[in-house]
Order: structure tokens, then C-alpha cells, then sequence
């Protein structure tokens, strides 16, 4: 990255972040919470993001650590009547916990196995919760009280909320952005595309896969919290195993290395099914399912992807004018050719 | 050379998030929100999707309902103004958080003046406290748990609550099975769980004995385990409170594996529709509890109240047969939504649920003779607290005995 461009994104990012905690003033309050609601999103996704993108493991369980995050905030808050925001880092923490139990079997499966291994995951940990009902309360749900907002915000506790998410939210990224800036970064994109030199160049990668494993959770666990609290309200019925498909979705739309892909693609998975069933009510999932069609077709690498393509192709067609030569030979796009396409491009946005 | 920055895809995603969203948001009155004088406001959040799309019929059965009404002009409230029902309905897929949602976005952008109908027992418990701020009535809402943790001031149910159905069951025992050694099979829920709890209440005395008891989760694919242990501890007496597909599962097997106990099955799984998976002829003698009128019933062929909803069918075509008792249920819910509307002395949603709260034997044209409306808040806030049982005769249900009235004598839950 040239100085140039690290000015540009240090630039493009303060202003994000300044929009982003204005948002909240602007906005009527239940867009405030879908607001929240797209940044925990964001988190599970940016988990999701670092395993799936940056380490070539296909985890289908976000879903699943969502859940456990939310249950161990729900539970410390409603049986031990801990404040719910000194929840949140024992969320990140049991959920880490157990996204190292649950990589240990990447450790031995890859690709399509460990996708149904996690998978398993997803379906597994909502029927525990019901089973658990003594704790979990099952299908009634764990209510409880919502943290108490600050004298300033006392008339709009949702923007306090948001906030709050907000911040976890950029605690993510800069975790994310130490991690695959440093050697973390680069052992774990070793291990992405070639597993076997990497061992012979001295990566861990033992070591690495498990680092994977348990950051993304720990990120999807502080995401379940901060559900948690935002709803005040927890049911199993949340967390059905299509919860972890939609997270996949919403890595995939918004392109799974891509930080600030993460935002776009939590928003496209809270906002567009709503917006289709509002369209059509009877036709909604139809409509929806088109929509995901259409943006896999005309981004590959994910909504991040379509400017950088389109700047790109521009570029291309000017050069091409000159040299007309080039033009035959100029790939689409990058199209590559590991066993789950998408996997091998670029590095963070 | 210079790439799309960050900020400017965000700031375009920003833009369109803006653009669609913020357009029409909050224009309504503080003073009585979601009613002027020729329209009132009504917000419905059901699952019209996901596992339990069924129960989306519930809004269907409002439509239906609420459409024969306003072409017909409109309802004609206490304050003697007329107005239209404006009904917007939400799916939330029976996810609790996007009910919260669906609730926020009704009350802040739609701007409604009420909730109606919201289905399942969870849902309603995640939008207690905020209707509660809000001072917004959760009315009528489809779940058989009256008593939720927050909110209660605000909201109220319709169909009966499940202690009733208990201690109705209990009554027909004590009456005709008084020795009776129960077996139950329920749905290990709030709800199973209340029935369970209120029903060892109401033997509480008699020589009715419960001698075994079998959780079921809503997602078993079989309940053959439990019915064998129920059958094993040698019961006479069968009661069935789960899902619609385990019932019948109960039911078939009570009836194939020779065990042939006297079977009731809670209203929540009775339907003949959803009996018939068990084989009708299995289900012979089954008894349960109903509140609404059998429409394919000979004493309901002249009946007014069947004939306006057969007649609001027959013009509407809905995207339900006729039959359908969870789209019946909402045509009832519509029903005691136009009589709250009309007893309303004033446009506010505090006149609503006062007459909510204090409905005093209003008659639905679809409840049967004998059933009617009475609460009497705080105390009685179950609008129906009477139940008559019908007995399954291998083709349609027919009455067994009167109606079993408990009016403001429900029992509270735990």
C-alpha cells in the first residue's frame, strides 16, 4: 500500500466512523436499532470473514457462536442480575472458549467436511438450548433488563445502544486489522494458499488455525451479546440454524475479505429481506432469492468488489484504446482458481 | 492512481439506506396517534414465512374480516364518528427479535394506533415492555399464555388461556371419570407446562390421580417413546397438549398399539385437519374443547354468525380454505376488534384497552352459543373462560354436554 493510499483510507475510515455516530440523530429510533442490529451483524460477519477470507476454513457455525454469546450475556444478566454491559467480555471469552473446541476438528478436515461439521454445530446448539431449559428457560426466553443509558441519552436509550455497538463494532476491526497486519496475518494467509510450504516455511499451523478459530468466535460471541442486549430479550427461536446461513450470505454478498465489505453485507442481510417482503408480501423469499442471484452474478468477489472491478475495467478500456491488442487478452475479472472460488483475492479494503 | 475509498462506499450505501427508509417517518399526531376521524391505524406481526407459516393464516383470517367491514363503510365507534380499519401487516418468521422489529417499525413508521393478533407466546413476551413504554394496546393476541412477564397492562389475550382448557378437562373427568389414572403427553413449553401446572391444580381433591407424564419438544419426529412409557404405567386416560402433528402421532398411537385409553386432545392440536394424519377412524372418540362454531356442523348450516363468514369468504376467495381453523381464529380476532372499536368512548388507546379490559359479554358471531366475551381487568383479563367439549365421531366433531363456563374463575398460571 502506497502512503497515498493509506492517507486515502485513514481519511475514508475517520469519516465512516464519524457518520456512522451520527447516524443515530438523524434516524427515527427503530432504524436506530436496525442500525445496532446491522453493526452486531457486522461482527459476526468480520469473524466469519477472518476464517472464511483470510484462512480458507469454511465455518457454517457463526449462527451457533451468535447464540452462545447471547446465551451467556441472557444468563449471567437474568439469574446472576450482572450488569448486562460486564457481560459482554465474558461473552467474547466462553465464546472464544469454545470456537477453539469446535476448531479442533479443522485441525484434521477441510473444505466441505468441516463445512458440515460446523453446520452440525448450527443445528446442534439451538436444540441444547431447549434441552438446557433450567437455564435457557427454552422456548419462553430469557428477558431482562436493558442497561441503563447515560444522563445525556436518558430520552433515547436506543442511540445509547447503538453506540455501544458501534464501539464493540470498531474494537472488532482494529483486532481484525493488528491481526492480518502482522506476522498473525501472514501465517494465516500462508496456510490459505498453500498449507503444505507454509509448514515447511515453520508456520504453525496448528497454532494458526486455532488463533482463527477462536478470534472469529470471540467476535461472533461479543456480537451475541451485544444481541442480546440490544433486544433485552433472548428466544432459541433467534438462533435457528438458517441464522448461520444468512451470516454466510451476508460475508459472501459483501465480499469475504473485505473489512468494510462486512458493514455492506450486514445491511444487505437486515434490510433487503425486509424490503422485498414489504414489496410483496406473498412473493417476499421469492424476490429476495432473485436479488441474491443477481448480486453473485454481477459481483463475484462481493459487493466491496463492484467499484474496484468497475475502476478497474475503466482503466482497462482506456489503455485498450491505445493498445487495442490488449483487449483480447484481458481477463474479466479475477477469476480464481482455488476449490471455493473467491477465496484467493486481494487483501483488506 | 486512486481506489473507491471506504467512505465513499459507505457514504453511498448510507445515501440509499436514507433515501428508502427515512421518507415517511413518524408523521403521525402525539396526541392519538394512528387514528384521525375516518380511519384507525392497526398493526398485525405474524410469521407468513418460516416453520410455522401456517399460523400466518391468522392475518389472513383479520383481512378477510376487516375488508367485509370497511365495505361496508366502516365501524361506527362510541364517540360517533365512523372509520375505516387500516391494517398493515408484518411477517416476522415467529423470530421474537425481528417481532420486536416488525413492533418498533408499526408503532415509529407505520404509526399505528394498535397491535392485533400477534402470534406466539415468546413474541409477545419480547414486545411487553416496549408497547408498555409506548402505552400501546397489544390486542387480542393469538397466544394461550395469558401472563406474560412485562407489559401486562398493555395487552390482552383471546383465545382461552390453557388453565381454563385444564380445569375444564379436569371437570369432565371429575364428572364422568372419577376415578380416573391419567397419562399426559404435552409440549414441554410455556404452554405444556402451564397446562401441566393447572391441571394438577384442578384434580387437587378429587380421586383423579396423574400417573405419568411425557415432555415432547415441537421439533420430535416421533413421540413413540414417550406414548409407550404413558401406556407402560397402565393409565385409562389419555391428554394430549402438543403441536398438531405430535397430537396425532399421540393419538395414532393410542388407538394402534391397542392401548385405547379415553383420549382428550387440548384445542391447539384438535382440528380435524390436523387429525387426520392419525386416520380418522383412529381418532373415533377423541374428545376436546372449542370455543368457535364446527362451520361444517348440521346446528351450524342457518347459524348468522357462520353464514356472514361463509358468505365474507365466498366473496373475498382467500388464500385459505374455508375450514381453516387458525384463519377462523382471526376472523374472530377482527371480530372483537370491531366490537373494542365500537364501545371506544374516545380516539385513544387508553379507551381501548379500558374497554378492552372491561368487555362484558359481547357475542362474535363465530363463538358458540353460550361463549362470550367478559374481562373485568385487573382480576379477569381472559376474554373467553368458557369452553364446551365435542367428541370426535370418526367424521365431525359433536357436542358432548353444554358449554363448561369459568368465567373469572380461571386459575392464574404458576
Amino acid at each position: 500500500m502506497t502512503d497515498r493510499n493509506k492517507v486515502a483510507s485513514l481519511w475514508g475510515g475517520a469519516v465512516c466512523i464519524g457518520v456512522a455516530a451520527l447516524l443515530p440523530f438523524m434516524l427515527p429510533g427503530y432504524l436506530v436499532l436496525q442500525g445496532a442490529l446491522v453493526l452486531v451483524y457486522a461482527m459476526a460477519i468480520l469473524g466469519l470473514n477472518l476464517l472464511l477470507g483470510f484462512s480458507g476454513q469454511v465455518c457454517l457455525a457463526q449462527g451457533a457462536f451468535l447464540a452462545c454469546g447471547a446465551y451467556t450475556s441472557g444468563m449471567l444478566c437474568a439469574h446472576w442480575g450482572l450488569d448486562p454491559l460486564a457481560t459482554l467480555p465474558a461473552a467474547a471469552v466462553v465464546t472464544a472458549g469454545i470456537g477453539i473446541v469446535v476448531g479442533l476438528p479443522a485441525l484434521r478436515l477441510g473444505g466441505l467436511q468441516l463445512a458440515i461439521v460446523t453446520f452440525g454445530i448450527a443445528l446442534l446448539v439451538p436444540q441444547l438450548i431447549l434441552k438446557f431449559d433450567r437455564y435457557t428457560k427454552g422456548v419462553t426466553g430469557l428477558s431482562f433488563d436493558p442497561p441503563v443509558p447515560p444522563a445525556l441519552l436518558a430520552e433515547r436509550p436506543e442511540t445509547w445502544l447503538y453506540l455501544l455497538c458501534l464501539a464493540a463494532a470498531l474494537l472488532c476491526v482494529c483486532v481484525m486489522l493488528r491481526l492480518l497486519r502482522g506476522d498473525t496475518g501472514r501465517a494465516l494467509r500462508a496456510l490459505r494458499d498453500n498449507p503444505l510450504i507454509a509448514e515447511s516455511l515453520g508456520v504453525n499451523l496448528t497454532r494458526a488455525r486455532l488463533t482463527a478459530f477462536a478470534v472469529s468466535a470471540a467476535f461472533a460471541g461479543l456480537a451475541g451479546g451485544l444481541y442480546a442486549v440490544v433486544n433485552a430479550y433472548i428466544s432459541p427461536q433467534s438462533f435457528v440454524a438458517a441464522k448461520s446461513i444468512e451470516i454466510l450470505i451476508g460475508a459472501i454478498v459483501g465480499g469475504i475479505t473485505s473489512i468494510s465489505g462486512a458493514f455492506l453485507g450486514a445491511a444487505f442481510i437486515v434490510f433487503v429481506p425486509e424490503w422485498t417482503a414489504e414489496w410483496n408480501p406473498a412473493l417476499g423469499g421469492l424476490i429476495y432469492g432473485a436479488c441474491l442471484i443477481v448480486v453473485m452474478l454481477l459481483a463475484r468477489t462481493g459487493l466491496m468488489g463492484v467499484p474496484k472491478a468497475l475502476l478497474q475495467r475503466l482503466r482497462r478500456g482506456r489503455s485498450a484504446c491505445t493498445r487495442p491488442s490488449m483487449r483480447r487478452s484481458a481477463p474479466p475479472s479475477p477469476t480464481p482458481s482455488a476449490s471455493i472460488p473467491t477465496l484467493r483475492q486481494g487483501d483488506t479494503a | 492512481m486512486k481506489t473507491p475509498s471506504i467512505a465513499r462506499c459507505a457514504l453511498l450505501g448510507l445515501a440509499a439506506v436514507l433515501a428508502t427508509q427515512a421518507g415517511p417517518a413518524l408523521a403521525a399526531d402525539a396526541a392519538s396517534p394512528g387514528i384521525t376521524d375516518t380511519t384507525v391505524k392497526i398493526g398485525v406481526s405474524t410469521p407468513v414465512t418460516g416453520p410455522v407459516a401456517a399460523v400466518g393464516l391468522i392475518a389472513e383470517g383479520i383481512k378477510l374480516r376487516v375488508n367485509a367491514v370497511n365495505a361496508a363503510g366502516g365501524v361506527k365507534m362510541a364517540d360517533g364518528k365512523t372509520r375505516k380499519i387500516e391494517l398493515t401487516v408484518l411477517d416476522d418468521g415467529i423470530d421474537p427479535q425481528r417481532t420486536l422489529n416488525n413492533a418498533r417499525k408499526l408503532v415509529e413508521q407505520t404509526g399505528v394506533f394498535a397491535l392485533l393478533g400477534t402470534a406466539g407466546t415468546p413474541n409477545n413476551q419480547a414486545i411487553g415492555r416496549y408497547l408498555a413504554q409506548k402505552k400501546v394496546p397489544d390486542l387480542f393476541m393469538y397466544s394461550s399464555v395469558h401472563e406474560l412477564g412485562e407489559g401486562q397492562e398493555w395487552m390482552i389475550g383471546l383465545v382461552p388461556s390453557l388453565t381454563t382448557e385444564a380445569a375444564v378437562f379436569a371437570e369432565h373427568l371429575k364428572m364422568n371419570k372419577p376415578l380416573a389414572k391419567v397419562a399426559m403427553l404435552y409440549l414441554n413449553t410455556e404452554t405444556g407446562q402451564t397446562f401441566l401446572a393447572a391441571f394438577r391444580g384442578a384434580i387437587e381433591g378429587s380421586r383423579i390421580q396423574l400417573v405419568a407424564m411425557q415432555p415432547v419438544t415441537a421439533i420430535d419426529p416421533t413421540v413413540d417413546t414417550q406414548m409407550s412409557s404413558l401406556k407402560a404405567s397402565g393409565a385409562d386416560t389419555l391428554i394430549i397438549v402438543t403441536a398438531p402433528r405430535q397430537g396425532a402421532q399421540g393419538v395414532r398411537f393410542a388407538a394402534e398399539s391397542g392401548w385405547h385409553p379415553a383420549t382428550m386432545v387440548s384445542f391447539i392440536a384438535s382440528s380435524v385437519a390436523a387429525l387426520r394424519p392419525a386416520g380418522l377412524a383412529n381418532a373415533k372418540g377423541v374428545i376436546t374443547s372449542m370455543f368457535s362454531k364446527p362451520i361444517d356442523a348440521p346446528a351450524s348450516a342457518k347459524d348468522p354468525g357462520v353464514l356472514r363468514y361463509l358468505a365474507d369468504h365466498e366473496a373475498a376467495k382467500p388464500r385459505f380454505e374455508k375450514e381453516d381453523v387458525i384463519a377462523q381464529t382471526g376472523y374472530l380476532t377482527a371480530d372483537a376488534l370491531v366490537h373494542v372499536l365500537e364501545k371506544m368512548k374516545q380516539p385513544t388507546r387508553e379507551a381501548m384497552m379500558q374497554a378492552a379490559q372491561h368487555l362484558d359479554k359481547a357475542e362474535l358471531g363465530l363463538l358458540l352459543p353460550g361463549i362470550q366475551l367478559t374481562t373485568n381487568a385487573p382480576g379477569d383479563v381472559y376474554p373467553i373462560e368458557t369452553l364446551q367439549l365435542f367428541q370426535f365421531d370418526g367424521e365431525r366433531y359433536k357436542p358432548l354436554g353444554g358449554p363448561i363456563s369459568f368465567e373469572g374463575k380461571t386459575p392464574k398460571h404458576n
